[in-house]
C-alpha cells in the first residue's frame, strides 16, 4: 500500500474550530493566482499527517486569492498546501496561510479551520508584465512572485484540488475538509519568478523547493462550500472518515 | 471478439529484495497459461518512476522473456512512449524490429505520449507538446520500417539518411495502435489509421458511439502506415464459479488499482495544458466514491462473477462493436497468484467458447 504521512500533531497551536461552516459563502468575483513546484521527498511525507498519502513527485501549490466581496469585506489570502491523497481523493493540506483581513482571516480559521495568520500586506495585483504576488507578515516579504508573460488558456485546463485543513475540534486534532466549488471565466498561463519564497514562513520549514511548474491564474467566482466531513488526522482516511452528523468510527 | 491481459505490473510495497522478482515471475507464469488456454494478447505498458502502480520501463524485456516462453499469443508493447525525451524515435523502430524478429512475427506496437507529470517531468519533456510529437513519431516509424533507408528533418527529430535495421518480420509492419484516455484520441487513431487501444472505461453508449466515430473516420484516414482498423478495451477480469464471490474479489482488485493509480501525479493536475484534458489510467473507478472511506461501487461492465455474468457482461462490450478486450488480471498482487491462474482456466473453459474470433484479427495488416 501506499506510504503514509509521518507526522502526528497535536493540538496546542493549532486553529480552534468554533462553528464548522455550515452555510454556502458565494463570491462573485474572485481571482486566484497558483504558483506550484515539486519538493524534495522525505521532508514532505514527514510533514503530513498519518491519514494522508504522499504522492509522487511531492510538491506544493502556493496560492494567493483575491476575492473582492466576502462576508467581512474584501479580502487576499496566501496559502501554502502540500499536495496529498486521502484515500484516493487528491487533497491540499495547508502548512500555513496568511489575510490581509483579520475578520476574514479569523472567519477561515473558526469555520474552516484555515491555518490563517493576519499580515500587513497580501496582495494580488495585475501589472503590465503579469500577475504580482506579495505578501509581507511580521516586517518581513515572505513572497514576491510573478507571473510573467502570461498567455490565454481555457479555464477547463484548470483543476483545484479541494483543501484539508488541521484544526483543533473539541480540543482534538482534525482534518477539516474545505471543500468549494468555482466557476471560470478567465484562465491564463505563464512562467513563474520568486523575488522572495519563504516556505518556512508559510509552515514548511524543513521543505526544500525543487522544480518550479507554470504558474496559472484564473479569474470567475468562487463558493466556500458548508463542511461535509471530517478525518482523524492519526488514522489512514478509509478508517479515519467521519461524515458530519454520523458517529466516529470505532 | 477477442480477449487480451493486459500488464501495468503493480508492486506493493514494503519493496524486499524477493518482491519484484516475484511479481515479475507471476506475470510471466500468467501469460504462459493464457496463451495455452487460447488467449490472443498479451500487452505490457511502459511507465517511469511510477512507485507501486507500475513497474514496467523495459517493457521489450518483459515481452521478449514471454515470446520466448509462448506458442501462439501476440505481444504487444503497450504503449512505447513517443515522447523524444523518453524514447528516440529510432530506437522505438529498432526495439519493435527486434521484438517482432525474435517472436516470429507475434508483435504489435502501441504508441503514447504519457499521462502523468511523474514520467513527463522526470524526463523533463514539455507537456504541451506529446501530441504532436506522438503525430510525428508515429508517421515516421512505419517509413523507417518499410524504407530501405530513411531520413528525416521534422520537428521533434531529425536524421540524415540511414538504413535503419533490422526490419520487422511482419510485413509490411506490424499493426500500430495508439493509447485513447482522453476523449478524442480515437479519432486521432481513425485519422492516422492506426488501432485504438482504450485504456479507460466508458459505458455502453459513450463505448458503441466511439467505435462508430472511429469506423467513420478511418474509413477516410491519411494512414501512417499499413492500416489497422481495431478498437481494444480494457477491463478487470475475476471469474469465480461463484458469482458472489467473483464480484468480491473484482471489486477487491478494481479497488486497489484505483487506489494505487489515485497515488500518481497527473499532468492534468499540475499542468494546466489542452494537451491534457482527462487524467489517463482509469479515473472513472477512483473518481466513484465521493468522500474518503466510501468503497466506490463497481462501474457497469466490468468483468467480475461467475463465467454467465461475465459472458453476459462481455456480449455488452461485444455489441458496442470493439474488436478486442484486454484484462488487468492483478492488482498489487491482492489476488494470490493459483487464484489468477483459476481464473484465467475458468474463463477461457466457460467464457471464450461463447465468442468467436472476428477475421479481422491482426493478420489482417499482414496480409494488406
Amino acid at each position: 500500500m501506499p506510504i503514509y504521512g509521518g507526522h502526528t500533531p497535536t493540538a496546542a497551536g493549532l486553529p480552534e474550530i468554533r462553528a464548522l461552516a455550515v452555510d454556502r459563502i458565494d463570491i462573485e468575483a474572485a481571482q486566484t493566482l497558483t504558483f506550484t513546484f515539486e519538493v524534495l521527498s522525505q521532508a514532505a511525507i514527514a510533514a503530513l499527517p498519518a491519514a494522508l498519502h504522499p504522492p509522487f513527485p511531492t510538491y506544493c501549490s502556493l496560492v494567493v486569492r483575491r476575492h473582492d466581496d466576502g462576508p467581512y469585506g474584501a479580502f487576499t489570502t496566501a496559502e501554502l498546501r502540500l499536495h496529498a491523497r486521502a484515500t484516493n481523493h487528491y487533497v491540499g493540506y495547508c502548512l500555513g496561510a496568511f489575510s490581509d483581513n483579520a475578520d476574514a482571516c479569523a472567519w477561515l480559521r473558526n469555520a474552516y479551520g484555515l491555518p490563517c495568520q493576519p499580515a500587513e500586506t497580501v496582495t494580488l495585483r495585475k501589472r503590465h508584465y503579469g500577475f504580482e504576488a506579495r505578501v509581507v507578515a511580521g516586517g518581513r516579504t515572505v513572497l514576491d512572485a510573478v507571473q510573467a508573460t502570461p498567455g490565454f488558456i481555457s479555464g477547463n485546463d484548470i483543476l483545484y484540488v479541494q483543501n484539508s485543513n488541521l484544526a483543533a475540534l473539541d480540543g482534538v486534532p482534525t482534518l477539516i475538509a474545505e471543500e468549494f466549488e468555482y466557476a471560470i471565466a478567465e484562465a491564463k498561463r505563464g512562467a513563474a519568478a520568486f523575488h522572495a519564497l519563504d516556505v518556512a514562513a508559510f509552515g514548511g520549514p524543513t521543505l526544500t523547493v525543487s522544480t518550479h511548474l507554470p504558474s496559472t491564474w484564473t479569474g470567475g467566482s468562487w463558493s466556500y462550500m458548508p463542511v461535509r466531513f471530517v478525518i482523524d488526522p492519526t488514522k489512514p482516511a478509509m478508517a479515519g472518515t467521519r461524515k458530519l452528523g454520523q458517529p466516529a468510527a470505532a | 471478439m477477442r480477449f487480451g491481459i493486459f500488464y501495468e505490473i503493480s508492486v506493493p510495497r514494503p519493496w524486499g529484495p524477493e518482491t519484484e522478482r516475484q511479481v515479475y515471475a507471476n506475470c510471466i507464469e500468467q501469460c504462459v497459461v493464457a496463451d495455452q488456454v487460447g488467449f490472443d494478447h498479451v500487452w505490457a505498458v511502459e511507465h517511469h518512476f511510477l512507485e507501486e502502480y507500475s513497474h514496467c520501463p523495459a517493457p521489450e524485456i518483459f515481452l521478449a522473456t514471454v515470446a520466448a516462453k509462448t506458442q501462439q499469443i501476440r505481444v504487444g508493447h503497450g504503449i512505447n512512449v513517443c515522447v523524444p525525451e523518453i524514447n528516440h524515435p529510432i530506437r522505438i523502430a529498432e526495439r519493435s524490429a527486434v521484438l517482432d524478429l525474435v517472436s516470429n512475427g507475434r508483435l504489435d506496437v502501441g504508441t503514447g505520449r504519457s499521462a502523468t507529470w511523474t514520467e513527463l517531468g522526470g524526463f523533463r519533456a514539455n507537456p504541451d507538446l506529446t501530441k504532436a510529437t506522438w503525430s510525428e513519431i508515429v508517421r515516421a516509424l512505419p517509413k523507417m520500417w518499410m524504407q530501405e533507408r530513411y531520413a528525416h528533418d521534422g520537428v521533434c527529430f531529425s536524421m540524415p539518411e540511414r538504413a535503419v535495421i533490422p526490419k520487422p518480420y511482419q510485413k509490411p509492419h506490424p499493426p500500430l495502435w495508439v493509447a485513447v484516455t482522453s476523449p478524442g484520441t480515437e479519432i486521432d487513431a481513425a485519422e492516422h489509421g492506426i488501432g485504438a487501444l482504450g485504456l479507460t472505461f466508458n459505458d455502453f453508449a459513450e463505448q458503441e458511439r466511439r467505435v462508430k466515430v472511429y469506423r467513420k473516420v478511418i474509413a477516410n484516414c491519411e494512414p501512417a502506415g499499413a492500416v489497422n482498423e481495431q478498437v481494444a478495451t480494457v477491463n478487470f477480469l475475476y471469474c469465480h464459479e461463484d458469482n458472489k464471490i467473483g464480484q468480491q474479489t473484482g471489486l477487491r482488485l478494481a479497488g486497489t488499482f484505483g487506489y494505487a493509480a489515485a497515488q500518481l501525479v497527473s499532468a492534468r493536475e499540475v499542468y494546466a495544458s489542452p494537451s491534457y484534458a482527462s487524467f489517463g489510467l482509469l479515473p472513472q473507478v477512483r473518481r466513484a466514491s465521493a468522500v474518503p472511506g466510501e468503497a466506490p461501487g463497481a462501474p457497469p461492465g466490468m468483468a467480475v462473477g461467475d463465467p454467465k455474468h461475465i459472458t453476459e457482461v462481455l456480449k455488452g462490450w461485444e455489441a458496442t462493436g470493439v474488436d478486442c478486450v484486454n484484462f488487468l488480471l492483478n492488482a498489487l498482487e491482492t489476488v494470490p497468484q493459483q487464484e489468477v491462474l483459476d481464473s484465467l482456466r475458468l474463463f477461457a473453459r466457460e467464457v471464450m467458447p461463447a465468442f468467436k474470433k472476428d477475421a479481422r484479427a491482426s493478420a489482417r495488416v499482414a496480409a494488406e
